[in-house]
C-alpha cells in the first residue's frame, strides 16, 4: 500500500488514474468487508463507521469521471447491504427517524449524505413519514455537495434510491404525482447547474478534456428526465403544464451549449411523441431561444424524424387541427434565413423532407417545393459537385422520397427531383442510381411511357453509360459487380408494358439509344435482354398481323431493330451475338419470315467465320448452329442447302479430331431434315449425304489416336447408324452396322480397365440392349444382325 | 531470617492494604443516569441529579476480620465548589466553596470487624449552579465522608455527583431570534448566513443556511465548529481574565466551490457533542461560539463566529456519536416543523 501511494512521476496520466482507481477500490473492498462483518454481528456503530470510511473514498478529486463512476458503482453496490440492514432494523422495531438522525452525525458531508439517502430510502419504505417530505428533505440536503462531479454522483444515487419510491398514480407511497415532479425537477435543476458549472472550473487549457468529461456525465443529468417520463401520472396535460415549461426554463436559462444540445435531444427522445405533438409550439419556441453554438439543426431533425416515424406507424394519432407541415416549414424557413452553411441547410431540409414524407406521404407537391428550394441553394453555392456532409444530405434528399414512395416513377416525375442528382459526385450518384433500379424491381413498377424510360435511364446514368466528367471511376469494378448492376438495369427492359405495341417498341428504342452508349462491359448484359424482349414483341406483332389487326409498327420493323441491336454486340461479344442471331432466326422462322431468318443465320455465319477463333467455342457454336438449322423449316431448300453445306464444312474444319468427328455426326442430321420441304412437298432427306457424313466421321474416328475416345466415338457413330437404319435411310445397310459392332467389340476387349472403360462399356451395353430389344420385337430388319 | 522478613512484609502489606474500606453509595445507583467527567485529568463516573432532588444514600464501612476502627466521629458533607486556575501554568486550583452541608453520621466510638452501614439524606436542596467540568475551571459537587482519627490518620472518601438543571429561562420564540449575518472579504467572498435560533437546547438540532453572494475564491469546503470558551476571572479582578478555548465539535457542511446564489443547508444534530449549558458564575463563565469556516484551495481559512446560547431541557448524559441507542425523541413532525420555521422566518433566503 505504501509503495503504491507514493507519487511516481514516471507514470503517464492514464497509469496514474489507473493506480488511483486501484487504490480506491482496494480501500472500498476492505472497508466494505469490515462493514458487512460488523453488520453481521449487529454492530450498527461499527457498521456505520466502516461504511462511512468506505464512502470517504468518494471524496476523491483525483479520478476522471469514468474511473469515478467505476468506484461509485462499487460503493453503491456495497451500500445495498447497509440499506438492507437499515430495513432489518426497521423490521425489528427501530424507528426510522432515529436512524435518520443518527447518520447525520457523520462529520464529512459526502459520506453523511450518502448514508442519509440510503436511510431515507428505507424511511420512505417504512411509511413512518410521507415520502414527499423525506424526498424533499433529501434533495434539499444534497445542496451541501457543490463539487460538480461528486454532486452529480450523489444526486444520481438519490435518483437511484428513490427510483421505486416516487409518489405516483397507483403508487403505495402517495398518489400525488406533483410531489414527484417537484422532487425530480428540483434534482434536475441542481444537477444541471452542477453539470454546467464543470465547464467553468479549472484552467482554460483543459477545456477539451473538460468537455469530454462532461459528455461522459451527461447521462446522469438525463436520468431525471427519464424518471419524469416514467411517471404514470404525467399525462399529456400534466406534461404540457407542469413538466415541459419547467424543463425548458432550466434548459434555456442555463445558457450552456453542451447542456442545451443534450437536454433538448433528451427531451425529444425520452418523452412520448403524443406529448410532442401537444407541445410542438412550446418546444419549437424553446429551440429558437438556444445559444448560438447549439446545433439546432440536428435537434429539429431529430424531432421531425421522431414525429414522422410516429405518424407513419399510427396516422390516426395526428391531431387534425394542427398543420404540422406548415408549423415546421415556418420554423425551418426562419432558421434558414440566417446564413446557414449549405450542409446544415440541406440537413434541415432533409429533416423536413422526412417529416413531410412521414406525415403527409401524399404531398409530393410539398416535396417538390422543398427540392426546388434545395436545388436553388445548391446552384447558388458555387460548387459543381457536393462533398462531405452536404453530399450526404443531397443523397438523402434523393433517396428519402424514393424509399417513402411506393412508386419510384412518380418521384422521378417531380420537376425538381432528377436535376439534383447532377450535383453529386460519381460514387453517390451511382448509389442513388442503384437504389432506384433496386426499388423499381422491388415495387414491380411498370414502365409504360418512352418518356419514363428516357428519364429513368438519364437518372441512373452512372449505371448506363460513362461520361467524360466521371473518367477514372468505373474501371475498378470487377465483373461480378458489373453483372449484378447491369442485371438490374436490364430488368428495366422487362418492366416495359403497354397495350400498344408501338409504344413498347418506342420504349425499346429509347432503351437501346441509352444502352448503346454503355460500352462493352455493359451492353453484354443489357442488350440481350432487349433482344429477347424485342423478339417477343415481334412474335406478338406477328400474331396480330395474322389476325389482320393493325398496329403502329410491323413485326418486320422489329426484326430489323433486333438485327441492328445484335449487330451492336457482334464487335465485342461475337459468341453471344451469334447465339442471339440464331434466336432471331428461330423467331423469324416462327413468324414465317424466311428471308429474315436467312438474314439472321447468314449474319451468324459471318460472325462465325470472321470472329470466332477459339476451337472450343467453335465446337459449341457448330453444334448450336446445326441444332438451330434443324428447326428452321421455313427456309427455302436452296438456301437451306447452302447453309447446311457450310455448316458441315465448318464442322469438318474443327481443330480437334474428336470434335470434328462429333460435329460431323451432328451435321449428318442436317441432311435428313423432315421439316424442310421442297415445293413438291418432298422432305430434304438425302440418304447419300448422310452416309457420307457418317463415313467421314468413321474415318476421323479411326484417325483418332486416343483409344478410349476412339471407342466412344465408334459407339457414338454406331448409334447414328442405328438411328438412320431405323429411320429407313436406304443407304444405311446392315453390313455397316455389323462391321461397326464387330469393330467396337474388338476395341472394347483391348481397353484398359478403369472408370472410362466402364462408361464406354455401359454405353455399348445399352446400345446392344437396344438392338436385342428390336430383335426380340421381331423387327425383321434386325434379325440378321448378330451381336 | 527469611521467615522474619516475610512476616514483616506481610505486616506491611496488611498495614498498607488498609484494613478498612469506606464507600459512599447513593440511592437508585442503577436506575439513574450517569456520565463520565474529566476532572483535571482524572476520569470519573458520576450519577446525575437534578437541582432539587434529594441526595440519599448509605456509607458502607467494611472493617477487616480481627481489626477495630477507633474514630473521633464520622461525618458526611456535601460540597459545592468552584475550582479554577487563572493561569494554565499553575498547578494548584483556586478553590471557592459556595456550598457545604454537614451530616454527623456517628459520634466518637469504635467500629468492630464487619460491615457497617450509615444512612444519610440531604433534602430540601435547591442547587442553583450546574456542574461543570472544563479545562481549567470546574463547578463540582461532591460528597465527602470523613472518619476523624486524630494522629493515626483521618480517613476521607469523596464522590462527585453531577448536578444538571432544567432550564427555567429558555426564551419564548419571539425572544429567540435567528442569528443572521452578512460577512465577506471585499470583492472576493461575500456570504450571508442564518442560524434558526440564538438559543438551543443542548441536545437539539442546529439548523441554518449559508447563502453565497460573491464567490471569487476557489473554496474547497465549508465546515463549522463549536468552540467552548471558558473564562476564568482572576481572584483579584484587576488581574484580568483568561479564556480557555476548546473545540468540542466539528462538522463539514459543504464540499466544492459553490456558485453565486447557491444556498447550502445546515443541519447539525447536537446530541453526542460534549456541550455545556451556557453559564456565568462569579469567577467562571462558559459559553459557546459557533464558528463558520470556509477553506480555499491554498488552505486559507475564512471564518466568522458568533455565540450560541445553550440550555438544558432534559437531564441526560451526552451520548456518544454513532451510539445513540435510544435516539432522539424527535419525530418527523419536528423536522417538518423546523423546515417550515426556517422558510417562514427568512423569506430573504428561502423565498
Amino acid at each position: 500500500m505504501n509503495t503504491n501511494s507514493a507519487p511516481n512521476d514516471a507514470l503517464s496520466p492514464e497509469e496514474q488514474q489507473e493506480r488511483w482507481l486501484e487504490e480506491g477500490k482496494a480501500v472500498v473492498k476492505q472497508q466494505a468487508f469490515l462493514m458487512k462483518r460488523a453488520l453481521d454481528n449487529s454492530n450498527l456503530r461499527d457498521g456505520l463507521k466502516y461504511g462511512s470510511n468506505m464512502l470517504c473514498e468518494l471524496r476523491t478529486g483525483l479520478l476522471s469521471p469514468k474511473n469515478f463512476y467505476e468506484l461509485y458503482i462499487m460503493v453503491a453496490d456495497e451500500m445495498r447491504h447497509l440499506e438492507q440492514y437499515f430495513y432489518d432494523e426497521f423490521k425489528r422495531g427501530r424507528r426510522m427517524v432515529e436512524l435518520y438522525e443518527l447518520v447525520q452525525h457523520a462529520g464529512n458531508i459526502v459520506p453523511r449524505l450518502f448514508l442519509l439517502i440510503s436511510v431515507g430510502a428505507v424511511y420512505v419504505r417504512s411509511k413512518e413519514a410521507p415520502a414527499r417530505d423525506i424526498l424533499k428533505d433529501l434533495v434539499e440536503m444534497c445542496r451541501g455537495v457543490q463539487h460538480p462531479m461528486r454532486g452529480l454522483f450523489l444526486r444520481s444515487y438519490l435518483l437511484q434510491c428513490a427510483r421505486d419510491k416516487l409518489p405516483d398514480v397507483g403508487s403505495e407511497f402517495g398518489e400525488e404525482v406533483g410531489d414527484s415532479i417537484d422532487f425530480l425537477m428540483h434534482n434536475f435543476a441542481e444537477m444541471n447547474k452542477l453539470w454546467v458549472r464543470m465547464q467553468h472550473q479549472g484552467p482554460v487549457r483543459d477545456r477539451d478534456r473538460r468537455e469530454k468529461e462532461r459528455l461522459d456525465l451527461r447521462i446522469l443529468v438525463g436520468t431525471n428526465l427519464v424518471r419524469l417520463s416514467n411517471l404514470e401520472g404525467v399525462d399529456a396535460a400534466a406534461y404540457k403544464t407542469l413538466v415541459l415549461p419547467r424543463i425548458i426554463e432550466q434548459v434555456v436559462n442555463c445558457k450552456d451549449q453542451i447542456a442545451q444540445q443534450y437536454l433538448m435531444e433528451c427531451i425529444i427522445q425520452v418523452f412520448p411523441d403524443e406529448f410532442h405533438l401537444e407541445t410542438l409550439n412550446d418546444l419549437l419556441d424553446a429551440i429558437q431561444q438556444l445559444q448560438a453554438g447549439v446545433d439546432v439543426k440536428s435537434i429539429l431533425v431529430a424531432l421531425m424524424n421522431r414525429l414522422a416515424a410516429f405518424a407513419k406507424n399510427d396516422p390516426s394519432q395526428i391531431p387534425a387541427d394542427v398543420d404540422m407541415l406548415a408549423v415546421f416549414h415556418s420554423h425551418v424557413s426562419k432558421l434558414s434565413e440566417s446564413n446557414l452553411p449549405l450542409a446544415t441547410f440541406l440537413d434541415l431540409q432533409v429533416g423536413l423532407l422526412n417529416f413531410a414524407l412521414g406525415f403527409a406521404p401524399g404531398r409530393l407537391d410539398f416535396v417538390d417545393g422543398l427540392l426546388a428550394v434545395c436545388g436553388t441553394s445548391i446552384a447558388n453555392a458555387d460548387t459543381s459537385r457536393l462533398e462531405g456532409q452536404a453530399e450526404q444530405a443531397c443523397v438523402s434528399l434523393l433517396t428519402a422520397p424514393l424509399l417513402a414512395s411506393s412508386s419510384p416513377l412518380s418521384v422521378l416525375d417531380l420537376e425538381h427531383y432528377a436535376p439534383l442528382i447532377s450535383y453529386l459526385p460519381f460514387d453517390s450518384r451511382k448509389d442513388v442510381a442503384v437504389l432506384m433500379t433496386r426499388l423499381m424491381r422491388k415495387t414491380s413498377t411498370l414502365l409504360r411511357e418512352p418518356a419514363h424510360m428516357d428519364a429513368l435511364l438519364n437518372f441512373i446514368q452512372p449505371l448506363v453509360k460513362d461520361v467524360v466528367e466521371d473518367a477514372g471511376h468505373a474501371d475498378d469494378q470487377d465483373d461480378e459487380d458489373v453483372e449484378a448492376e447491369q442485371g438490374a438495369v436490364a430488368a428495366l427492359v422487362h418492366a416495359v408494358t403497354n397495350d400498344d405495341p408501338a409504344v413498347v417498341f418506342q420504349c425499346y428504342f429509347v432503351a437501346r439509344k441509352h444502352f448503346g452508349q454503355g460500352g462493352a462491359r455493359r451492353i453484354k448484359h443489357t442488350l440481350p435482354a432487349l433482344v429477347f424482349r424485342s423478339l417477343a414483341l415481334a412474335r406478338s406483332l406477328h400474331a396480330r398481323e395474322v389476325k389482320g389487326e393493325e398496329a403502329g409498327v410491323t413485326s418486320k420493323k422489329v426484326f430489323g431493330f433486333t438485327l441492328d441491336t445484335i449487330k451492336g454486340l457482334s464487335g465485342t461479344e461475337p459468341a453471344i451475338a451469334l447465339r442471339l442471331f440464331l434466336q432471331g432466326a428461330e423467331a423469324a422462322n416462327g413468324c414465317e419470315e424466311d428471308k429474315i431468318a436467312y438474314e439472321f443465320v447468314s449474319q451468324a455465319f459471318m460472325l462465325y467465320e470472321d470472329e470466332i477463333s477459339d476451337s472450343k467455342v467453335q465446337m459449341e457454336l457448330v453444334t448450336v448452329l446445326s441444332a438451330t438449322l434443324c428447326t428452321l423449316g421455313r427456309l427455302d431448300p436452296e438456301d437451306y442447302d447452302t447453309l447446311v453445306t457450310n455448316t458441315t464444312k465448318h464442322a469438318a474444319r474443327l481443330l480437334k479430331k474428336p470434335d470434328q468427328c462429333k460435329a460431323v455426326c451432328v451435321c449428318s442430321h442436317l441432311f435428313w431434315n423432315p421439316n424442310v420441304k421442297y415445293d413438291d412437298d418432298r422432305s430434304f432427306q438425302d440418304g447419300k449425304r448422310v452416309l457420307d457424313c457418317l463415313q467421314r466421321a468413321l474415318k476421323i474416328a479411326d484417325a483418332c489416336m486416343q483409344s478410349g475416345t476412339n471407342v466412344e466415338l465408334f459407339i457414338d457413330i454406331l448409334n447414328r447408324y442405328l438411328y438412320y437404319f431405323e429411320a429407313n435411310n436406304d443407304k444405311i445397310t446392315l453390313k455397316y452396322l455389323q462391321g461397326l459392332l464387330d469393330l467396337v467389340k474388338e476395341h472394347l476387349s483391348a481397353m484398359e480397365p478403369g472408370a472410362e472403360a466402364e462408361a464406354v462399356k455401359a454405353h455399348y451395353a445399352a446400345t446392344v440392349g437396344h438392338i436385342q430389344r428390336m430383335k426380340d420385337a421381331a423387327d425383321p430388319r434386325f434379325q440378321e444382325l448378330t451381336v | 531470617m527469611f521467615s522474619i522478613a516475610s512476616q514483616i512484609a506481610s505486616m506491611a502489606y496488611d498495614t498498607f492494604a488498609s484494613p478498612w474500606t469506606v464507600d459512599i453509595e447513593l440511592q437508585d445507583t442503577h436506575q439513574r443516569g450517569h456520565t463520565t467527567v474529566d476532572y483535571d485529568g482524572t476520569e470519573k463516573e458520576c450519577l446525575i441529579f437534578g437541582g432539587t432532588e434529594e441526595l440519599e444514600g448509605v456509607v458502607h464501612i467494611d472493617v477487616k476480620e480481627g481489626r477495630l476502627l477507633d474514630h473521633e466521629g464520622i461525618t458526611l458533607e456535601l460540597f459545592g465548589r468552584m475550582e479554577m486556575r487563572e493561569n494554565p501554568d499553575f498547578v494548584a486550583l483556586d478553590v471557592s466553596t459556595f456550598l457545604r452541608l454537614t451530616k454527623d453520621l456517628a459520634p466518637t466510638g469504635q467500629l468492630g470487624a464487619g460491615k457497617h452501614e450509615l444512612e444519610f439524606k440531604f433534602d430540601s436542596l435547591n442547587l442553583e449552579k450546574e456542574s461543570y467540568y472544563g479545562t481549567h475551571a470546574f463547578v463540582r459537587y461532591f460528597l465527602r465522608c470523613t472518619v476523624t482519627r486524630g494522629f493515626t490518620g483521618t480517613i476521607v472518601e469523596e464522590q462527585d455527583v453531577v448536578i444538571q438543571l432544567q432550564t427555567s429561562s429558555f426564551p419564548a420564540p419571539e425572544n429567540n431570534p435567528p442569528i443572521q449575518m452578512e460577512v465577506g472579504v471585499q470583492d472576493c467572498l461575500h456570504i450571508q448566513f442564518v442560524y434558526a435560533n440564538s438559543h438551543y437546547p443542548i441536545d437539539s438540532i442546529l439548523t441554518g443556511c449559508v447563502a453565497f453572494r460573491v464567490v471569487r475564491l476557489n473554496i474547497t469546503s465549508m465546515e463549522m465548529s463549536l468552540v467552548r470558551v471558558e473564562t476564568v476571572t482572576a481572584a483579584n479582578p484587576s488581574d484580568g481574565r483568561t479564556n480557555f478555548l476548546t473545540t468540542v465539535g466539528k462538522m463539514e457542511f459543504m464540499d466544492g466551490v459553490p456558485a453565486r446564489a447557491e444556498q447550502v443547508p445546515i443541519r447539525w444534530p447536537l446530541a453526542g457533542i460534549p456541550l455545556n449549558v451556557t453559564a456565568s458564575h462569579p469567577r467562571i463563565a462558559v459559553k459557546h461560539m459557533l464558528k463558520l469556516a470556509l477553506v480555499d484551495e491554498q488552505g486559507r481559512q475564512f471564518f466568522k463566529q458568533c455565540e450560541i446560547v445553550f440550555h438544558r431541557h432534559n437531564l441526560k448524559a451526552p451520548q456518544l456519536t454513532w451510539a445513540l441507542s435510544e435516539g432522539s425523541n424527535l419525530n418527523w413532525k419536528d423536522f417538518a416543523a423546523r423546515n417550515q420555521k426556517e422558510e417562514s422566518s427568512f423569506p430573504g433566503l428561502f423565498g
